[in-house]
């Protein structure tokens, strides 16, 4: 019998085959997406155990205390008030942000909407290096170029408006401060708003743009109507990450917003973040297992905290914006 | 002032053809995809296009409306007139004011469903009561009961057939001198296409109408004129061309070509 046709029992035994390997497959992608569970699960074991043994020591009162917090848990006299650092890195991050989110937004819609193919060309490496800068050169670039510049502005500002003074009895930014950091912090996430928007408002279908020039709108009304409420997820998405990585930031406000452990709302203060501090103290000698490590890690939770709180805030809102329209 | 000029325009105007088109050609990045075409499209009725998949049908309405000029490498030669004036020469928005468009597939704004009208509505300026006119278009296209108690919800929820009828509105209520569908039907069960049939039978009173469809009962039913398009073959390229023009009558019963014969008469050659 000649016949190529599989018999009853060869195609079982076919199917058979090929069921162990679909399993087999499936059993590794579930045990690469496992991996990434154990190992966050993992992270906030030792952030958490070590935390625990740091509140065995440190009473919650004092970790949250808001009437008179320092924070100096190297120091003979400790202090533990969290806030101190919490303020700096919300300050940080909120000038990052209003620089980031603008900034990759309007550039976002300016290369899905309206940028020639060759402009898109020319401008997309440029920001693909812009994200490769390390972040110590930017950090660098905070101190060195925007700190003299945004010293200048703030002298001329009060000059403009109180003039008459001697130059030095103005109020000088200091050459650490919070502001350069923000600023150069916001430039370094434009990069990842900018694309990941780009990404989202490009996969907008064309039909639907079109249907918004068939009705008479111009390009710019299309893209604020039509585009990015039909890309809004994707945007949001974004300005999670950006707001995740300068929560996170660390070279850039350790290089350029000093290390002092100061509470202040105040962006033309230096002063120390979560993650400065956390460098801080491990480059220095402690030991193992003693209070000051147990700080490390209890600052390392808050941090994660903030993080995690952020992006449940951007899933809630992501939710909230869908169904508003 | 205003009104004068209007019937000073409408005395000389009640007679000229909608669109005109001269020897118009489509080519797509050097392939023609329409040759050649060259009719008058009356206004104040119902034109109908017919003809078999692929011969351009979509891309002469796409034309019609300068939607072309947002697809790179397209090229258009010959002549389009609308009301006199050269179509190629106008700003695309003002034609797009002029002359509205539904699209073969349901392309609704990823917006709530009033906000569907009322944003077409705004951004012409539109001085009325805008909620009249959202309630009145939605009317006009059998949709207001369906929809009129979730008017603020996202119109991406709503059935294929529904998000075209919203698409129908939405070109309705800006009220323009044309408007272009590309088979405006073909997402609609047999009782929501012939309410539109009959919505069509009584706009083309008001508007020009041109419709394209591959039902030819519907062609039947609705239009006043039916161009036929059939595809041709060239140096293994295929491209279209108007195979016959002519009242609905015409065309159906008594066709020129041989090959319109066969089309209408569903017969392939
Ligand atoms: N954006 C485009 N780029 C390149 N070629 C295109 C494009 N749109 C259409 N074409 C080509 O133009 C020709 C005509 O297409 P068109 O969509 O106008 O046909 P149609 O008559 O509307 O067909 P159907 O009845 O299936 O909708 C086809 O050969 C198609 O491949
Ligand atoms: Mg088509």
């Amino acid at each position: 019998m000649t016949n190529t046709a599989l018999s009853l029992p060869q195609i079982r035994k076919l199917i058979q085959r090929q069921n162990v390997f679909d399993q087999f497959v499936v059993l590794a992608l579930l045990a690469a997406a496992l991996s990434s569970v154990i190992v966050t699960a993992g992270i906030l074991y030792i952030l958490i155990s070590e935390s625990v043994s740091f509140f065995s020591q440190v009473p919650l009162g004092e970790f949250f205390n808001l009437v008179d917090p320092k924070w100096t848990p190297l120091f003979d006299d400790k202090n533990f008030a969290i806030i101190t650092l919490i303020s700096s890195t919300l300050v940080t991050t909120g000038v990052s942000v209003a620089i980031g989110i603008p900034m990759g937004t309007i550039i976002a819609i300016y290369l899905s909407e309206f940028a020639t193919e060759q402009v898109r060309e020319w401008v997309k490496p440029i920001l693909e290096l812009l994200a490769g800068v390390p972040s110590v050169v930017f950090g660098y670039f905070a101190l060195q170029t925007v700190t003299p510049f945004m010293q200048r502005i703030v002298l001329g500002v009060q000059m403009f408006f109180a003039p008459g003074r001697d130059e030095f009895d103005y109020y000088q930014l200091p050459g650490f401060n919070m502001l350069s950091a923000g600023i150069v912090m916001g430039i370094s996430i434009i990069p990842l708003i900018s694309s990941i928007s780009e990404d989202a408002m490009r996969a907008v279908p064309k039909q639907m743009r079109e249907g918004s020039f068939a009705v008479g709108a111009t390009r710019l009304q299309t893209s604020f109507n039509v585009v990015l409420p039909a890309a809004i997820s994707g945007i949001i998405a974004s300005y999670i990450l950006g707001i995740s990585r300068s929560l996170g930031q660390t070279m850039i406000v350790a290089v350029a917003a000093g290390t002092q452990p100061i509470y202040t709302w105040n962006p033309l203060d230096g002063a120390a973040t979560i993650s400065t501090f956390i460098v801080e103290v491990a480059k220095g000698d402690i030991e193992h297992g003693s209070l000051e490590y147990n700080t490390i890690f209890v600052a390392g939770l808050a941090l994660v905290a903030m993080t995690l709180a952020m992006n449940l805030l951007g899933h809630y809102l992501s939710k909230r914006v869908r169904e508003v329209y | 002032m205003n009104t004068q000029m209007n019937e000073v325009r409408s005395e000389s105007e009640v007679n000229i053809p909608a669109f005109r088109l001269e020897n118009m050609s489509i080519a797509y990045s050097g392939n023609v995809a329409v040759s050649g075409v060259t009719v008058d499209i009356p206004q104040k009725q119902l034109t109908a296009l017919i003809g078999p998949s692929g011969c351009g049908k979509s891309t002469i309405l796409r034309s019609l409306c300068r939607l072309n000029d947002l697809i790179p490498g397209v090229e258009i030669s010959g002549r389009v007139e609308l009301f006199r004036q050269d179509l190629r020469q106008m700003e695309a928005i003002t034609v797009h004011r002029r002359v509205g468009m539904v699209f073969q597939r349901p392309n609704p704004f990823p917006k709530s469903i009033y906000e569907n009208i009322a944003l077409g509505l705004r951004v012409n300026g539109y001085r009325g009561k805008i909620d009249e006119m959202v309630e009145r278009s939605l009317q006009q296209v059998a949709l207001w009961d369906e929809v009129k108690d979730r008017l603020r919800s996202n119109a991406l929820n709503l059935s294929g057939g529904q998000q075209q009828r919203l698409c129908i509105a939405r070109a309705l209520a800006l009220q323009p001198e044309v408007i272009l569908m590309d088979e405006p039907c073909s997402a609609l069960d047999p009782i929501a296409s012939l309410r539109i049939d009959n919505l069509l039978n009584q706009l083309k009173q008001f508007y020009t109408l041109v419709v394209v469809t591959h039902n030819l009962q519907q062609a039947a039913r609705i239009a006043d004129q039916v161009a036929f398009f059939n595809t041709n073959r060239a140096e293994g390229r295929i491209y279209g061309t108007l195979a016959e023009f002519g009242p609905v009558v015409q065309v159906f019963s008594e066709p020129q070509k041989q090959e319109t014969y066969d089309y209408v008469n569903a017969r392939s050659n």
